[in-house]
């Protein structure tokens, strides 16, 4: 999905800075996510990984500030969205605008295709509020547009199925429906939060085959979150793992893969099961050991230190380290990132 | 749909039954009897005692009396009052207007007041406003209504002068407004528990709701947080609480019992205490038959429409 950097003057789609939440919860404030830096252009795709409770749904709601209100959450940084040319900071901007926003500019799809339909309403109605609530469309015509849109996701017969609520449907087509419903008013920025997981093999394929043509027609900028590695292959420009709530490695899709350097990402990459590396036939998938620190006890130095085969003491534990640029485009955040470098050079 | 109808009505009969072998036994096993309300009345000789007992069957054995009422219920023969000889049925009929007309204004208001209470309890939980609903419901709760009945008649009736002590309309008005005016009263103190069980069902059904996924998907689309209240958390929050009303049957039926004794309002709940009293078997019984009926019908309509309104159950909602 790359393609050249034609448009390189216009600003990006979306930019993020300095993007941190802290949950106030009962046990005190919890600091879910930092230091999160990123820049997305249109047609390109972005996409982050990092195990379960690294804070990648909390980032991608905190985009669109779908995160309970001020006492329970603090977000802080910058979210500088451009659209109609001008840019709109999504954490400052006012309740108001961030409902033009909404739906219009930027759209979400979530994980859970079964509970994210409203039950009561049909398929149509739900596509055809966010149509008639940003195009100023009445009833009927966002009703005919809607059922287009069923047409574009690829359901069949989308007249009838517009009339349908959603327990009529299957899982994926539900996630059609919410793909058509978050593409309604042609918005810029699409953040795809585990869209396929909860779905089986083949839909998974046909629902990030449709995501792709979409995006090829309509030049989309989409984030791409997904647990995995197959899928960032095929769909991503650029990716960004995530652990304990910072981003540690952010790099084009080819680089990560060739190149790897913070250990994090090697031992996802390594925990991938790959069909041709026969050597590792019958032998147990080599898994990171160890469990992802809990937010409210994150170890001194490096978050990564005790689970990490390159941790070295007096190095790794002696502060946090900061995300520094390798190569161009290629950001670590890791202590020993320049010997991990050299290392993977000589073999 | 059959299926549920056919199961839904044998298990109502059955139910219908032991209420009414429960109702028989305790109601006859009571001390006194009609016997005893003739003898006071103290214009009969023993004889006659004896030949009015041996027509009304008192004197045969219990199991008997019971099998006996019980044929005549089942073609329909509710029997006679002994009080004044009019018809069972004819008399709850003549008193079941003023019992609905209760029941219907306290639950419009126990509605309206308890949805919005509940809503806006769920919506800003833990606000000053949410505190408030909570501890008024339980004091609601927990007021006795004959005692809430009688410091409303003796504040607005009786310090105010705003409202009538009771009775459902002056003698000889009887226009809408002056019926409207007694029904207030009454209406109030028998919303009240119904006011805070409707609250508290409905902060918990919506707390429910907002949290649901589809709510963070309304809200991704822009539209505003009234409109997502109303078109997309509201109508969800509200489908349990179909099934509410028709459990608060039972709770209104009672409640109206009592407020309709402390309003001298002139209704099937203060004319089951009266025939208690009298101990006029036939009515007694016939106005427990008859509220177990309302009962459970009133419960299997409440399910029926929680089928139509909830697309998920049976067929479409449209
Ligand atoms: N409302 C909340 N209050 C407190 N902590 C929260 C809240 N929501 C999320 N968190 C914390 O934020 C962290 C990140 O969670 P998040 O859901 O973003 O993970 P994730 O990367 O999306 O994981 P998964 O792959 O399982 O979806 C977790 O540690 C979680 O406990
Ligand atoms: S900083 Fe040290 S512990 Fe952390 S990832 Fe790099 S080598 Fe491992
Ligand atoms: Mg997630």
């Amino acid at each position: 999905m790359s393609r050249p950097q034609t448009q390189a003057a216009a600003p990006p789609v979306l930019q993020v800075r300095d993007l941190a939440i802290t949950f106030n919860t009962r046990a005190g404030p919890v600091r879910a996510v930092s230091d999160v830096n990123f820049e997305i252009a249109r047609g390109e795709t972005l996409a982050i990984v990092g195990e379960s409770g690294s804070g990648k749904s909390v980032t991608s709601l905190a985009m669109l500030r779908l995160l309970p209100g001020a006492p329970f959450c603090d977000v802080s940084g910058q979210v500088l969205l451009s659209h109609d040319g001008q840019q709109t900071d999504l954490v400052t901007c006012s309740t108001a605008e961030m409902r033009g926003i909404r739906g219009r500019h930027a759209s979400i799809v979530f994980q859970e295709p079964m509970t994210s339909l409203n039950p009561v309403h049909t398929a149509g109605t739900q596509i055809a509020e966010s149509i008639r609530r940003h195009m100023g469309l009445g009833q009927r015509a966002a009703m005919e547009r809607a059922i287009e849109l069923l047409d574009l996701v690829g359901i069949p017969d989308p007249r009838s199925r517009a009339a349908s609520f959603p327990h009529e449907m299957s899982g994926g087509m539900r996630q059609r429906v919410m793909i058509a419903l978050a593409l309604a008013c042609d918005p810029s920025l699409l953040i795809a939060d585990e869209p396929t997981t909860a779905l089986d093999v083949t839909i998974q394929a046909q629902i990030i085959e449709l995501m792709k043509e979409i995006q090829a027609r309509t030049d989309l900028a989409i984030i791409f979150i997904t647990h995995n590695l197959g899928v960032v292959a095929d769909v991503a420009d650029k990716v960004m793992v995530m652990y304990a709530g910072s981003p540690v490695e952010t790099a084009p899709v080819a680089d990560l893969f060739e190149r790897p350097l913070m250990p994090y990402t090697r031992g996802l990459l390594q925990s991938v099961p790959r069909i041709t590396f026969s050597a590792s036939r019958g032998q147990p998938l080599p898994a990171i050991r160890g469990t992802v620190p809990s937010p409210l006890a994150l170890p001194k130095g490096c978050s990564f230190g005790p689970r990490c085969d390159w941790f070295l003491s007096g190095t790794c534990d002696a502060g946090t380290p900061l995300l520094q640029s390798v190569q161009r485009g290629h950001d670590v955040r890791c202590h020993r990132c320049e010997t991990i470098l050299q290392e993977s050079a000589i073999q | 749909m059959t299926r549920f109808l056919i199961v839904r009505l044998g298990q109502s009969l059955l139910l219908l039954w032991i209420v009414s072998i429960v109702g028989f036994a305790i109601l006859h096993l009571a001390p006194g009897g009609p016997m005893s309300q003739f003898a006071e009345a103290g214009n009969m000789t023993q004889a006659d005692m004896d030949r009015m007992a041996e027509q009304l069957g008192l004197n045969r054995p219990l199991p008997l009396q019971y099998v006996q009422w019980l044929s005549n219920i089942v073609v329909g023969d509710w029997g006679v009052s002994y009080r004044d000889q009019q018809p069972v049925l004819r008399i709850i009929f003549s008193h079941l207007g003023a019992t609905f007309e209760l029941m219907l204004a306290s639950t419009l208001i126990a509605i309206f007041i308890g949805v919005w209470v509940g809503v806006l309890g769920a919506v800003w939980r833990y606000s000053l406003f949410d505190s408030v609903a909570t501890i008024f419901a339980m004091v609601a709760l927990s007021i006795p209504t004959f005692w809430f009945g009688l410091v409303v008649i003796w504040f607005f009736s009786i310090e105010l002068g705003w409202l009538p002590a009771g009775s459902r309309m002056t003698p000889g008005d009887g226009s809408f407004m002056n019926r409207v005016h007694h029904l207030i009263g009454p209406a109030l103190v028998l919303a009240l528990v119904s006011t805070a069980i409707w609250s508290r069902y409905m902060r918990s059904s919506m707390l429910d709701v907002i949290n649901q996924d589809y709510i963070r998907t309304a809200r991704s689309k822009g539209i505003s947080e009234w409109r997502i209240l109303t078109r997309h958390a509201l109508r969800n929050a509200l489908l349990p609480m179909i099934t509410i009303l028709g459990l608060q049957l039972p709770n209104l039926l009672s409640g109206a019992l009592v407020t309709e004794t402390v309003f001298s309002w002139p209704g099937m709940g203060r004319l089951f205490l009266d025939s208690i009293n009298y101990r006029d078997y036939p009515t007694v019984m016939g106005i427990l038959m008859f509220t177990a009926i309302l009962v459970l019908i009133g419960n299997l309509i409440a399910d029926i429409l929680y089928g139509l309104a909830d697309p998920r159950i049976g067929g479409r909602a449209r």
